[in-house]
């Protein structure tokens, strides 16, 4: 898909996976018929032609990418994606739903003073976010060294693979199964809306207006978002 | 088999496409009164480094030379120029008009595509620090992007000192400025607005900072903000601006200027008036440029300046995007010249080439002495125009063979 197609439309990037459902409850909540999200999830590219906006759905952390180089105008992305890429885009609105938090995890056992012993040379952490758990430590001025993981990242201190983990926490049962505890909470995350800086632009009047509109269902509903 | 990640090589289509664009740049440029320059691909980082802020100090591709200097490609145009004009043209009288082309390079690791090399046209005016030469950049901008033939574009212009006014007048500590300029420069508004509200900024002020991405327009632009700041340096470059865009009307160029209060560029170079350009095809900015006052200085000459930089992979994306067939060259008629084996053939063969090629065309010869059904092959999936034969059968005649219908016809040699 190229530009060149979108000059009229506004195309709205939703990411799959746990915030696809809230993103279109989102929408929906402005609006705009989705039917529920079935039609485009089994289509990738939607178009409302009525409403000139054309939805596309990409995986979550490709989301950012997109709207960086203005395929998609507007996209729906955790915050957690964010922090980790680093894209040249708005980040406009938190959107309130998808709430967890990054932290620092480690097995329950252990003393926790002992982590950081000389500054927690030779501790080995395991992480999906690299960027984001270099950042944190240094910051704290603690010396690790971090293993980049592309899933089940809890699993990394049963098997002697890693000493702590930094990874997102929503209801923090997974951490509970696995035996671990948090020792830190580096911040908050929620899903967030971004949109490409020349669309900001140049589309202003109908990105400002969907803006508006869900800024005020948000405040509405504000209850309702935190449990989506 | 490889070449290093972010670089790449170009084929002869793509080459003749960028030599096309090329020459339709340089000829404006030249056309305006500016002189090409050429700098070295690396230089010490120490002087390019001048030129550079805390993000493009990283992304500088650094090496060692053999006394172990630290050397650096160049990430940018103006700063080797700048350096050029303060050390060695001191004596010239100014303004001077340069322009560059060449390739630039960076660890651009978290942009799209993630290329590490691309090549930038531009110019520089030096030694000149009125409004007149301002606007003649921007003119020039606009120029280069009709001349290359983009119908679909904008230059957008706004002024370092708009958003430094506001920041200057808020009241807050230095630590909270700075995390709000840098919330601001990484266009994070979720993270800008938390910060806002925590601090004892005025109400006014705060909309004002949220606002200011979508401050642009025409000139009632210019009016609004007046209403909404009262610091001095914002108002004088608000003033700027106009003045500015005015003598852009008088150059006839208002359908593609637009005054534009949230803009804020990488460098940390400049000091006045800012501009860049975007086209709908393309989700990041395909010119940009400014004013630079203090850059030349940094290198002992006091020389007041403006310029700005088109990228060329980006220019070439938006045509192609606008227009599919818009850097396709015509080119001359291409003809294959062959010749039965022998040696009065072949040095018959030569002169009509020689002939053909003095008449502009383009000629190839058969070097391969293959039979004439692998040839009319060949010539095919080359989009050769005509084969030319040349036998024994009649002296200073040749035989000419147009590839696509077998039409044959004899023409003089």
């Amino acid at each position: 898909m190229s530009r060149e197609n979108n000059t009229n439309y506004l195309v709205i990037a939703l990411p799959s996976g746990k915030l696809f459902k809230p993103s279109i409850k989102l929408l929906e909540g402005i609006g705009i018929d989705l039917k529920g999200g079935k039609e485009i999830n089994r289509k990738l590219a939607f178009f409302d032609q009525e409403e000139e906006i054309k939805f596309v759905i990409t995986r979550p952390k490709d989301n950012p990418t997109y709207i960086e180089c203005g395929v998609a105008d507007i996209g729906i992305v955790g915050e957690d994606v964010l922090l980790e890429e680093k894209k040249d885009v708005y980040k406009l609105l938190d959107l309130k739903f998808g709430k967890c938090k990054m932290v620092v995890a480690a097995p329950k056992e252990r003393e926790q003073k002992k982590y950081y012993k000389n500054n927690g040379h030779r501790l080995k952490v395991a992480t999906k976010y690299p960027r984001i758990a270099a950042d944190y430590f240094k910051k704290k001025r603690i010396y690790v060294e971090l293993i980049k993981l592309y899933g089940s990242v809890e699993l990394a201190p049963q098997v002697g693979l890693a000493d702590m983990i930094v990874d997102i926490v929503s209801t923090g049962r997974t951490l509970e199964e696995n035996k671990l505890e948090i020792i830190d909470e580096i911040i908050p995350l929620s899903a967030q809306l971004i949109v490409n800086r020349i669309s900001y632009k140049t589309k202003h009047k109908r990105i400002n207006r969907l803006l508006q509109d869900i800024k005020k269902f948000i405040s509405l509903e504000s209850d309702k978002i935190a449990e989506w | 088999m490889n070449i290093p990640e972010g670089l790449n090589d170009l084929l002869p289509e793509e080459v003749s496409k960028r030599r096309l664009l090329e020459n339709r740049i340089s000829k404006i440029f030249t056309q305006w009164g500016y002189q090409e320059i050429i700098t070295p691909t690396f230089e010490f980082y120490d002087m390019l480094a001048r030129g550079a802020g805390s993000i493009m100090k990283k992304e500088m591709i650094k090496f060692f030379d053999r006394e172990g200097n630290i050397i650096a490609l160049r990430p940018e145009m103006t700063t080797p120029l700048a350096r050029v004009t303060s050390t060695k043209m001191q004596q010239e009288p100014k303004p001077l008009r340069f322009y560059y082309m060449g390739n630039v390079f960076r660890y651009d690791d978290f942009k799209v595509g993630g290329q590490r090399e691309f090549c930038q046209a531009g110019v520089e005016l030096i030694g000149a620090n009125n409004k007149e030469a301002d606007a003649e950049v921007i003119a020039l901008a606009v120029e280069c992007l009709k001349n290359s033939e983009l119908k679909n574009f904008f230059i957008d212009i706004g002024h370092i000192n708009f958003f430094n006014g506001i920041m200057q007048s808020i009241k807050a500590k230095e630590k909270r400025k700075l995390e709000i300029k840098e919330a601001i420069l990484n266009k994070n508004f979720v993270l800008l607005e938390k910060m806002l509200s925590f601090s004892d900024i005025k109400d006014r002020e705060k909309e004002l900072i949220l606002k200011m991405p979508t401050l642009r327009g025409r000139e009632e632009v210019l009016e609004g903000a007046e209403k909404m700041v009262n610091n001095k340096l914002s108002l004088s470059a608000l003033k700027e601006i106009k003045k500015v865009y005015n003598l852009l009307r008088d150059y006839g160029l208002e359908e593609y200027v637009l005054i534009d209060l949230g803009i804020i560029r990488d460098f940390d170079y400049y000091t006045g008036i800012i501009f860049e350009g975007y086209t709908d095809y393309l989700g990041f900015p395909i010119c940009g440029g400014g004013r630079y006052d203090k850059l030349c200085s940094r290198f002992g000459e006091n020389l007041p300046s403006t310029g700005f930089a088109v990228g060329l992979e980006r220019l070439i994306m938006a045509l192609e995007r606008e227009n599919i067939n818009s850097l396709d060259l015509k080119k001359p008629d291409q003809y294959l010249v062959c010749y039965q084996n022998n040696k009065d053939n072949f040095k018959k063969a030569l002169k009509a080439a020689k002939n053909l090629r003095k008449k502009g065309l383009i000629v190839e010869l058969e070097v391969g002495k293959r039979e004439f059904a692998e040839v009319l092959n060949y010539a095919r999936s080359k989009r050769i125009k005509y084969i030319v034969m040349v036998d024994d059968n009649q002296p200073n005649k040749i035989k000419r063979i147009e590839v696509t219908s077998g039409k044959e016809e004899i023409i003089n040699l």
